[in-house]
């Protein structure tokens, strides 16, 4: 409730006129001192009730004298007001202390509660230690986690082996839906995007390539980038972000909810039932994206050339066709289903992964979205290396 | 303490309270109970103002809370404590974060003190010091539940605002929860404002029931004359089955005490 409150009321309950009072006198027996206590004591004066507590203190250093409380003075109390004064005296005076009638069971309460206190955890290690012992859980982390994303891998590839083999478990409805989702749902933004990065790449080359008077090799640049890594690159990257996060959190809510435990235990495998279809809805869709991301780069590449450097588009098919071997394009497509693949992968896996909390669900559709995107750069980057030594 | 009067809530075409009269007074336990659908919860966040009434006033310790200017009501704010039916600890920050940020955000004491304090409270509620570092999601419910009391009691309220707080609690740890909050209650002389639709704790803690059905309150007396009033809808809910072995060990309980 009240922490909704703006700030600025913060000092209104903390009225610097303090109506507490403490005053001592000399014991009867005049071996200790008797403090009496006075006043309003609670929450709104906690600070008046420091100072005249330090006071006291600094007035009483030869502190040998037993101190006597006598409480009942005091007009109203709270258990903050009496857990300062069992700071401050202890558990023992406080017992003895006396106190009106309505404020003993305060007191009793405060003090009971204080003294079963159990000790304050032990101080952290220094800061040496846990920057290691965070870098160590760290990578343990990140080997387990590869560790389990092979495990899921393996799975996921036998139930799609098994689905494939007996036809009446197809679910032909769930992955015509998810299709639609991964893949027609997603043509415009990566029909855009690659355009715009088309056209964005022909100007880097007519710039370029211009200074060498060779602006017509723009072409090429454009038909090599496109086939070979930007159209694959591009929309897998853009899945990633898009369908990996979704993935996740679709299954992580279902997790959250409990309808992953509830599926399994009416005998049905979530991994037939959710992950399959997903997977392979994404193995068809990015083949497909990646032959529009291509086109739709090429296409901006096309425009620029046209306007920036009187390219025709005949030349340009021209040159295009001349130049640029089919096998450009095959090697660019061969890595769509596979980064498809660990993309369906990591999403569902993340999505696994929740646990009880909404917050949890966040934690993993960001994970999984981190984790499909470097885990296509790597595999885009193995894959160079691999035909770069069978010389394709 | 709490005075509503010709309270009216609306919405679209459903009236969930039509000209409902509470009054609760200082000091007391004041548990209210009806079926689901009849508007306790709307009624807790009418009279804390989370929700604007169409229609009646609310006063609280004397002021009307919907004509009241911002400093007169936000003084009355941090007298009132409220723990939610799921105790609504702020997930990002850890279990004594919570319990220091009301008192972080309306005072001026230092960090040590701030902690001290939220410490104390902590095990006011009976919890143990060691849980202070863990975060909100490692919790199992009654300590979430015992956490969120802690923070509401952290600015030193006169009137606390229980939800169905022993909602989703094993009956040991409802039981438990029952027994510290009367203990907390008694000593520090609250007034509790109390939704629950658990029987037991119905009859163990409150001084006095409201019944909340057909838009209104029907009755607010001792649970043993709610118990016997003459209305089909109070005989079902408390001479059901349930009803009745809730009554029958609470008799036990004190016959034993005694």
């Amino acid at each position: 409730m009240s922490v909704t409150q703006p700030k600025q009321n913060q000092s209104a309950p903390h009225s610097s006129t303090a109506q507490l009072s403490l005053t001592t006198q000399p014991a009867a027996d005049a071996s200790g001192v008797v403090v009496r206590l006075s006043g309003v004591w609670v929450l709104a004066d906690y600070r008046a009730g420091q100072r005249e507590l330090q006071a006291f203190a600094s007035r009483h250093q030869d502190s040998e004298q037993v101190v006597t409380l006598d409480g009942r003075e005091i007009t109203r109390l709270d258990t903050s007001a009496a857990h300062l004064l069992y700071q401050f005296f202890g558990a023992q005076a406080l017992e003895q202390g006396q106190f009106k009638d309505e404020h003993r069971n305060l007191v009793q309460l405060v003090l009971s509660a204080c003294e079963q206190k159990s000790p304050l955890p032990p101080k952290p290690d220094n800061s040496l230690v846990a920057l290691l012992a965070e870098v160590g859980e760290f990578c343990t982390n990140a080997f387990r986690q590869q560790k389990l994303l092979l495990g899921f891998l393996g799975q996921v590839l036998i139930r799609i082996l098994q689905v494939l083999v007996s036809p009446t478990r197809w679910r032909i409805t769930p992955l015509a839906a998810q299709i639609e989702q991964v893949g027609l749902n997603a043509v415009p933004i990566v029909a855009l995007l690659t355009f715009l990065v088309g056209a964005v790449v022909a100007f880097l080359g007519a710039t370029v390539l211009g200074d060498f008077g060779a602006d017509i090799y723009t072409v090429n640049l454009v038909g090599f980038s496109f086939l070979r890594e930007f159209g694959v690159l591009l929309a897998a990257i853009l899945l990633a972000g898009r369908t990996a996060s979704a993935f996740t959190a679709q299954l992580g809510s279902m997790k959250a909810n409990e309808e992953i435990d509830a599926l399994r235990a009416q005998g049905l495998d979530p991994l037939e039932l959710l992950v399959v279809p997903r997977v392979l809805a994404m193995m068809i869709s990015l083949p497909a994206l990646t032959i529009l991301a291509m086109v739709s780069g090429v296409a901006g590449g096309m425009l620029v050339c046209w306007l920036a450097l009187d390219i025709s588009p005949q030349l340009f098919m021209y040159i295009f066709a001349r130049d640029i071997d089919i096998s450009h394009f095959w090697s660019g497509l061969v890595k769509a289903p596979v980064f498809a693949f660990m993309i369906g992968l990591i999403g569902c896996l993340e999505g696994f992964k929740v646990a009880g909390s909404a917050q949890s669900v966040g934690e993993h559709t960001t994970s999984s979205v981190v984790q499909s995107i470097f885990m296509v750069i790597l595999l885009d980057a193995l894959f160079a290396l691999f035909f770069m030594e069978i010389g394709w | 303490m709490i005075e509503v009067t010709g309270l009216r809530n609306q919405f679209g075409s459903l009236v969930v309270h039509d000209n409902l009269d509470l009054q609760v007074r200082r000091g007391e336990i004041l548990a209210v109970v009806g079926g689901s659908g009849s508007g306790k919860s709307v009624l807790l966040r009418s009279i804390i103002g989370l929700h604007r009434p169409s229609a009646g006033s609310v006063r609280l310790n004397g002021i009307d809370m919907l004509s009241a200017d911002d400093s007169a009501r936000q003084a009355v704010e941090q007298n009132i404590g409220v723990l939610f039916q799921k105790g609504a600890l702020y997930s990002s920050l850890d279990v004594i974060e919570n319990v220091m940020l009301p008192l972080r955000e309306h005072s001026d004491l230092d960090e040590r003190s701030i902690r001290d304090l939220a410490m104390s409270k902590l095990a006011l509620v009976g919890l143990r010091t060691d849980v202070a570092n863990t975060t909100v999601q490692s919790l199992s419910g009654g300590m979430i539940k015992r956490v969120a009391l802690a923070r509401a009691l952290i600015l030193e309220p006169q009137i606390l605002f229980l939800d169905e707080p022993t909602a989703g609690l094993d009956p040991v740890g409802a039981n438990a929860f029952d027994d510290l909050l009367l203990t907390i209650q008694r000593a520090l002389g609250l007034t509790v404002f109390l939704v629950t639709h658990d029987l037991d704790s119905l009859y163990k803690v409150s001084d006095r029931i409201a019944v909340l059905a057909e838009k209104r309150v029907l009755v607010v007396d001792t649970p043993e004359r709610v118990a016997n009033f003459d209305e089909p809808w109070i005989q079902s809910y408390f001479q059901g089955p349930r009803g009745r072995a809730a009554q029958v060990s609470q008799q036990q309980e004190k016959e034993h005490g005694n």
